[in-house]
C-alpha cells in the first residue's frame, strides 16, 4: 500500500472541488464559495495528514526531494525517469507549488467576501492569478503522471484509486513478451539496484540522511542509472 | 520533448481561454462607442448618492462595476456609461 485511505479520498475530493471552483466564478457564485471553503478544510486535513498520515502521505521526506528536484528533472529529459514508490522529486516539486498556491488562492479568495477587503484590487488580482496558475498545473499534473505511467509501464491514475504500486525493482506487468537480450539487460539492472539497496542500508545505518552541508543532495540521484530504492 | 513543449503550452493556452470565457459575468450595458461614454467618476457618484461606500470601478465588457458596500452587505453594481442608468445590482 502505497497511498492510503485517506489520502485518496483527499486527492480526488480536491481534484472535483478544484475543477468545481474552476468553473463557476461569476456564474455561480455560492457554489464557487462553497467549493473554496471546502478546499480549505482539505488543505487542513493535508497539512495534519502529513504528520500523522502514513509512510508516503508524510512530509518527512518533502525538504530532501525537492533539492533533488532540478536534477532529477534534468535527467528526466534524457529519459532517465528513477524510480520512486511514493512521489518522484518532480511530484514533490508539484505537491508543494500547488498547496502554495491553493493556500493563497482560497485564503484571498475567502478575503474578497468579507467587508474588509471586498473590491480591493491586490486581493482580487492575486486570487485571480493563483487560480489560473492552479488550473495550469493540475494540467501539467495530469500530463506528467500520465507521461510517467507509459515511461515506467505503470497505470498511476489506476494507483490512486487502488492505492497500490509496484515496488521499486520488481517486473512490471505489462512488459509482455521478453527478448534475450532485455532479460539479460533487466538481470544486471537487478544487480544494480541490489548494490543500490545495500549501500541505502549502509545510509540509513548512518547518523543522518540528510547530506552534510557542501555535499550536492541530488548528487547520488544524478549519477545513478536506475533511481534510488524509495 | 518539443511535442511535450507543445503540448503544454496548447494545454495552458486552452485552459486560460476556456476560463476567461467561463468568466461570465453580466457585461453588456451598452453599445455606445467607448470614446463617447461618461467618465467612471460620475458612475460612482451616482453609487454614493445611493448610499453605497464606493471600493473600486472596474470595466466589465461594455459596463460599469462598482464595488460598493451598504450596511455591512457587499455588492457590485452595473451601470451604463451611455446615461449611468443603474442596468444590474448583484449582492456578493
Amino acid at each position: 500500500m502505497v497511498w492510503d485511505r485517506p489520502l485518496r479520498l483527499w486527492h480526488w475530493s480536491l481534484a472535483v472541488l478544484v475543477l468545481i471552483a474552476w468553473v463557476t466564478p461569476n456564474t455561480y457564485d455560492s457554489l464557487h464559495r462553497l467549493a473554496g471553503y471546502a478546499v480549505i478544510g482539505l488543505l487542513a486535513f493535508r497539512l495534519v495528514w502529513g504528520f500523522v498520515g502514513t509512510r508516503h502521505s508524510r512530509f518527512d521526506k518533502v525538504g530532501l526531494r525537492l533539492r533533488a528536484a532540478p536534477g532529477y528533472l534534468k535527467n528526466l529529459v534524457r529519459g532517465d525517469t528513477g524510480r520512486y514508490l511514493g512521489l518522484n522529486p518532480a511530484g514533490v516539486a508539484m505537491l508543494v507549488a500547488m498547496l502554495g498556491l491553493l493556500v493563497i488562492s482560497t485564503v484571498t479568495g475567502a478575503m474578497q467576501v468579507t467587508v474588509r477587503f471586498f473590491g480591493v484590487w491586490w486581493i482580487e488580482d492575486s486570487h485571480a492569478y493563483s487560480s489560473h496558475a492552479v488550473i495550469v498545473l493540475a494540467g501539467l499534473h495530469v500530463a506528467g503522471t500520465l507521461l510517467m505511467s507509459l515511461l515506467q509501464h505503470e497505470n498511476l491514475v489506476r494507483a490512486m484509486f487502488t492505492g497500490r504500486k509496484h515496488p521499486p525493482g520488481s517486473p512490471s506487468p505489462r512488459q509482455g513478451a521478453r527478448s534475450p537480450a532485455r532479460v539479460v539487460e533487466e538481470q544486471q539492472a537487478e544487480q544494480v539496484r541490489a548494490q543500490q539497496r545495500r549501500r541505502d542500508r549502509q545510509d540509513e545505518d548512518g547518523p543522518s540522511v540528510v547530506p552534510p552541508p557542501g555535499s550536492r543532495p541530488a548528487a547520488r540521484i544524478q549519477t545513478d542509472p536506475v533511481g534510488i530504492g524509495d | 520533448m518539443k511535442v511535450m513543449n507543445a503540448a503544454i503550452a496548447a494545454l495552458a493556452i486552452g485552459l486560460f481561454t476556456g476560463s476567461a470565457a467561463l468568466a461570465d459575468g453580466y457585461k453588456n450595458c451598452t453599445k455606445l462607442d467607448k470614446a463617447s461614454w461618461k467618465p467612471t467618476g460620475d458612475a460612482e457618484a451616482k453609487a454614493k448618492d445611493a448610499g453605497y461606500e464606493v471600493r473600486q470601478t472596474k470595466i466589465e465588457g461594455s459596463c460599469y462595476e462598482v464595488y460598493g458596500v451598504k450596511e455591512g452587505k457587499l455588492f457590485e453594481l452595473f451601470y451604463s456609461p451611455e446615461d449611468l442608468s443603474l442596468k444590474h445590482t448583484k449582492a456578493k
